[in-house]
């Protein structure tokens, strides 16, 4: 009987090319993984091609979701790869790390991330530093994982683990526990009469394993003996490549998941190989790229490498070389490749065979139902537009509203303005994160369907600390999510928090979804008198409490006040109830005439009231004119323009008046005057759209260069059109 | 070669001991025509420590792996264009890359929008033309035609003022290494160890935009401003010191908190906010790089030296700030005064400067 240790980096490229060959050459009767026990079963699933990676193991405890740990495995993963070796041959794969489900109630932090802890202990570093290594990431790196394949490098590891080790003086409670429990293992697998066993796990544990007689099996049981158990649950969750990069910090420049892939594919050809996909990335982003430059850049890495005293250029010269050949100082492009080729968009695929919650199944089930699936784990930005007149589309917003309710935020709807006579069109950016299948883990909690579990996990919170702005949009997602049973209790909340808060713009928040809701609960039928009474309530109050809350205010509050008074402005204007519009109006005036009111707030009140034709224009007029009339402090009349011409210039062409007045002020400024406003200017004219700008010079110029020409119009041409004009006017 | 009567001395003559002292130790395989290996080269640059315990000085303080990457793009065969806003050291690295690669640093092009083709390919010297008809006698050959025969480095100054039509001159010298005269049919073929090294700013970058074709044959690097006070005053003290030992000057009235402080101004007016970075300063029109900053210091004890301001008088220091930031006086002093009261002001230590620069202002 023997068995062999294969000490490796977990995700290590070269580790994974030496373990696939060594265990070959080895040709074990058994393969023992680093990996939980308890979640030997999953072993199965990658058997029958049911996940492809990147992929992890999630383990967690369906009591105590607090506690979870991930396992991911990527191609080049020398775990993955040792299962793959262990299904191909049929030879059986155990796990042989501690299980899980005791794990959790050993380590001191509930979350348990990949074990890489191993080298960060200091004998490592102490030797990296002898090497000229700032740390001993890279060390390895260099030596082990950059370097051509040497299956018998194991050896070698084996042997500088073990002085590394005896230098070591603290060890972790839990990794004593853990080593205990491997060597147990290791007995089993002997006691089973396996006479070739391949024990694959992290280099740093190899030196421990390789003697079982001392400590001996008895030591080992009284370690393991009355460790605590909690129940564990397993699955197979997508990975992502960018999860990877982060997780193992690729901070120092080591890890890069798209080069590690190259590397492990082949070792020769990496370099060019990655250029190559770089090249790729550089041309979907629009640049243009020769094989040339490829070329070149491959030349310049190798030479980089080179002057670096390197064997092979690593990630650090990749991209040098990318920068130099191809970004040509473009900060913009880095930033993109940067995310693109050092971390990858790479996601794993997990088939539906493998078990998982039921909350997740069902919104798996109501994702294909409703044509999303096809989204789902997908990665980058997807963009969705729905009609709602069609059922299909309909149910996939009100899916969409259900996760966000539940707080997984795979969707959010674009901001479009509301239109007035509403709409039927929605806009949707679909960004899918590996994290969304464990928040749905954790929200089964709250039910097994995502009906349930949303209108519980609602329910909960409402009973729960919640913030009041909060309030209006959540009713407003409830509705549309169609669940209109929430509506009573959210509306009791409002109600009972509405009446208790000084603070207008959380208010003047709530209430414009509040109007929408109405509207949309009016068209579909549902009961809304509560909400009828909850406006009536709480309206008044924001009338009486704004124009109290319109001085003094910072840069950022203004703007803020500014956007509701508006967002709250529109939403009135939907509901068409005349009393609620005259005491808007009324209130308008009256922070219009307030002199200490921020400018910004104050031109936009003017602008609402302009835009309202029944009232006495003059009386606005006059104080426009007053408020421009600040010639000192330049930012004063400025941020007024903003607000009173926000939204675009078609208050200007429209009040021959307004333009009258804009034009008297400006044309007397001094140059210097006019130099100083010129800026900000700027920033508001230039929001104007084309038409807007050229309809404003004519009207300006009109008179005083552009002769009105005769229009000559062909009768015979001109009769065909009018049938057509006639009924559309009808 | 007694160099003593220059002004300046070329990079390869001053640092002529270092050099060889590389040299000698060259244990590194040398590309043709270069006179240190691409290793030593990064070293001679870098600054380091010979074999003997001597020391080379360091002559460009940024990033090591801008060096290494310019090192190994001459080592490819293409071009390098380093870029960075005036006074990064562009000029200052491509001299010394030149002395260390090639020992000559004097094959140079100074671009300029009068620059012609006859400063890139070749000219011809007329009275010979006319007597003797076309000849190699009557061709004079432009820098980078002599740098092409003979395996050298070749720089051009300020690339992007070159007008667009005579930079593409350099396009079939760059990729095919090959110089074709038609007027006398034969071809001047660049030996091995020719490049181009070109600088250009990035301000100006407008001016005269590359061609793609050209500017895929270059490899850039850009060169960044010193990323911290410190490091920054790290550099100027080490010019100071060494413009100082060169020029055999009076000894320095200036103290290192001096120069820090001017350094300080340089860097806040530059970045448009004070080092702390809580508030927003206006730029003035004037370039404030470290080049500048190194001969502002410079300039200051030149002041204090010859015209007998008294030890620790800040005057000087305030004429070479106000000298520097001032160019244009109708925008840039009320920038400056500005910056002054709202910034310099209340900082603690600075009264003194405040003053200086108040009272030189009015």
């Amino acid at each position: 009987m023997t068995y062999k240790l294969f000490g490796i980096r977990h995700h290590g490229a070269g580790s994974c090319r030496n373990l696939v060959s060594a265990l070959h050459s080895y040709a074990p009767e058994i393969v023992l993984i680093e990996c939980p026990a308890d979640a030997e079963s999953l072993i199965t699933y990658v058997a029958h091609e049911l996940v492809k990676p990147p992929v992890a193991i999630m383990i967690y405890n369906p009591k105590d979701l607090s506690q979870y740990a991930y396992y991911p495995f990527t191609v080049f993963s020398p775990e993955w790869q040792a299962i793959q070796y262990g299904v191909e041959k049929s030879i059986p794969v155990w796990f042989f790390d501690l299980p899980q489900s005791q794990s959790f109630l050993i380590s001191d932090h509930s979350t348990v991330t990949k074990k890489e802890q191993g080298f960060t202990h200091d004998p490592f570093g102490q030797m990296a530093k002898l090497a000229g290594f700032e740390d001993p990431e890279r060390w390895w790196e260099e030596y082990i994982e950059q370097q051509k394949a040497a299956p018998e490098i194991f050896d070698t590891i084996l042997d500088l683990m073990q002085e590394l080790r005896k230098s070591d003086i603290t060890d972790k409670r839990s990794n004593l526990i853990r080593e205990a429990f491997m060597r147990q293992k290791i007995r089993a697998a002997i006691k089973s009469g396996y006479q070739k066993i391949a024990v694959v796990c992290g280099a740093w544990h190899a030196p421990v394993l390789t003697d079982l007689s001392s400590p001996g099996a008895s030591d080992d049981a009284k370690i393991l003996r009355g460790l605590k158990r909690t129940t564990a649950a397993y699955t197979w969750v997508p990975w992502s490549y960018n999860r990877i990069a982060r997780h193992t910090g690729y901070g120092s420049g080591v890890i890069s998941p798209y080069w590690y892939e190259a590397l492990f594919a082949d070792h020769a050809t990496a370099v060019a190989r990655w250029m190559s996909r770089a090249s790729a990335f550089l041309s979907e982003l629009g640049h243009q790229v020769s094989p040339a430059q490829t070329i070149e850049s491959t030349r310049l890495a190798v030479n980089l490498a080179y002057l670096r005293k390197k064997a092979m250029p690593g990630i650090v010269e990749l991209f040098d070389a990318v920068i130099a050949v191809h970004v040509q100082g473009n900060d913009q492009i880095l930033e993109k490749l940067r995310l693109r080729l050092l971390e990858g968009e790479k996601i794993g695929t997990v088939s539906d065979q493998v078990p998982t919650v039921p909350l997740l199944k069902d919104i798996e089930t109501h994702l294909k139902k409703t044509r999303l699936f096809k989204d789902w784990k997908k990665d980058g930005l997807i963009e969705k537009h729905f009609d709602l007149r069609k059922s299909t589309q309909l149910e996939a917003s009100r899916l969409l509203r259900r996760m966000q309710l539940l707080g997984i935020s795979w969707a959010q709807e674009k901001e479009v303005e509301h239109n007035p006579l509403g709409t039927f069109h929605e806009y949707w950016d679909l960004q899918w994160f590996p994290e969304f299948e464990l928040q749905i883990i954790e929200a089964s909690m709250w039910g097994n369907t995502l009906e349930d579990a949303s209108v519980h996990y609602i329910t909960h919170q409402l009973a729960d600390d919640i913030a009041f702005e909060k309030l209006g949009t959540l009713l407003y997602q409830a509705l549309h999510a169609n669940l209109p049973g929430l509506v009573p209790g959210i509306s009791k909340k409002i109600s009972d928090l509405g009446n208790l808060t000084d603070d207008v713009l959380s208010l003047m928040l709530v209430m414009p979804p509040l109007i929408w809701s109405l509207r949309y609960g009016n068209v579909a039928q549902y009961d809304m008198n509560g909400l009828h009474q909850l406006i009536d309530q709480l309206f008044p109050r924001i009338c009486i409490l704004i124009p109290g809350k319109t001085t003094n205010l910072s840069e950022e509050l203004a703007l803020e006040s500014f956007k509701s008074i508006n967002q709250l402005h529109q939403a009135l204007q939907l509901l068409e109830n005349p009393k609620y519009l005259l005491d808007w109006t009324t209130t308008l005036i009256q922070i219009a005439n307030i002199r200490e009111a921020n400018p910004l707030i104050k031109g936009n009140c003017l602008r609402l009231l302009l835009i309202r034709e029944s009232l006495d224009e003059s009386a606005i007029y006059k104080l426009v004119r007053f408020n421009l009339s600040s010639l000192l402090d330049p930012f004063y009349p400025s941020l007024f323009l903003e607000g009173l011409l926000y939204g675009g210039g078609w208050l200007l062409i429209q009040k021959p008046a307004l333009r009258k007045i804009i034009d008297q002020w400006i044309l007397p400024l001094t140059e210097e005057q006019f130099i100083t406003f010129l800026p900000i200017l700027r920033r508001t004219f230039s929001s104007f759209s084309v038409e807007e700008k050229e309809a404003l010079y004519n009207l300006l110029f009109a008179g005083r260069f552009v002769e009105e020409k005769d229009v000559n119009v062909n009768d015979q041409r001109k009769e065909l059109v009018l049938p057509t004009l006639r009924f559309l006017l009808k | 070669m007694s160099s003593e009567k220059f002004i300046r001395r070329l990079a390869e003559e001053q640092y002529a001991t270092e050099l060889s002292a590389l040299q000698k130790e060259d244990k590194d395989p040398r590309p043709e025509n270069w006179h240190l290996s691409p290793t030593q080269v990064c070293k001679y640059i870098l600054g380091g420590k010979l074999t003997s315990g001597d020391e080379i000085q360091p002559k460009y303080f940024g990033e090591r792996r801008l060096v290494e990457l310019a090192v190994a793009t001459i080592l490819t065969d293409r071009a390098l264009l380093l870029i960075g806003v005036p006074g990064t050291a562009k000029t200052w690295l491509s001299e010394h890359l030149a002395a260390a690669i090639s020992g000559d640093s004097t094959r140079v092009v100074q671009g300029t929008s009068g620059t012609g083709e006859d400063a890139i390919r070749y000219g011809w010297n007329y009275a010979k033309l006319l007597q003797e008809g076309p000849s190699t006698d009557a061709l004079v050959p432009s820098p980078v035609m002599r740098a092409m025969q003979g395996g050298q480095l070749v720089r051009i100054e300020e690339l992007t003022r070159i007008p667009s039509d005579i930079q593409d001159a350099l396009i079939t010298i760059l990729s095919e290494k090959n110089l074709p005269v038609p007027e006398l049919d034969i071809n001047i073929r660049a030996k091995s160890g020719f490049n181009v090294v070109a600088t250009a700013n990035d301000r100006d970058r407008g001016v005269h935009e590359l061609s793609s074709a050209l500017q895929r044959r270059f490899n850039v690097v850009k060169l960044p401003l010193p990323p911290s006070l410190e490091e920054e005053l790290k550099i100027v003290s080490f010019r100071i010191d060494q413009i100082n030992r060169e020029r055999k000057l009076p000894v320095q009235h200036i103290g290192v908190d001096e120069i820090k402080k001017l350094i300080t101004v340089f860097r806040e007016l530059r970045s448009g906010q004070s080092e702390d970075g809580e508030i927003k300063i206006k730029s003035p029109s004037s370039t404030l790089s470290t080049a500048e900053a190194i001969s502002a210091v410079n300039n200051s004890i030149i002041l204090s030296a010859y015209f007998n301001h008294k030890k620790g008088s800040v005057v000087p220091i305030a004429e070479s700030i106000i000298g520097a930031v001032v160019k244009d006086s109708n925008q840039d002093i009320p920038i400056l005064s500005e910056y002054l009261d709202t910034v310099i002001k209340s900082r603690k230590g600075w009264s003194k400067i405040y003053e200086a620069c108040h009272l030189i202002l009015k």
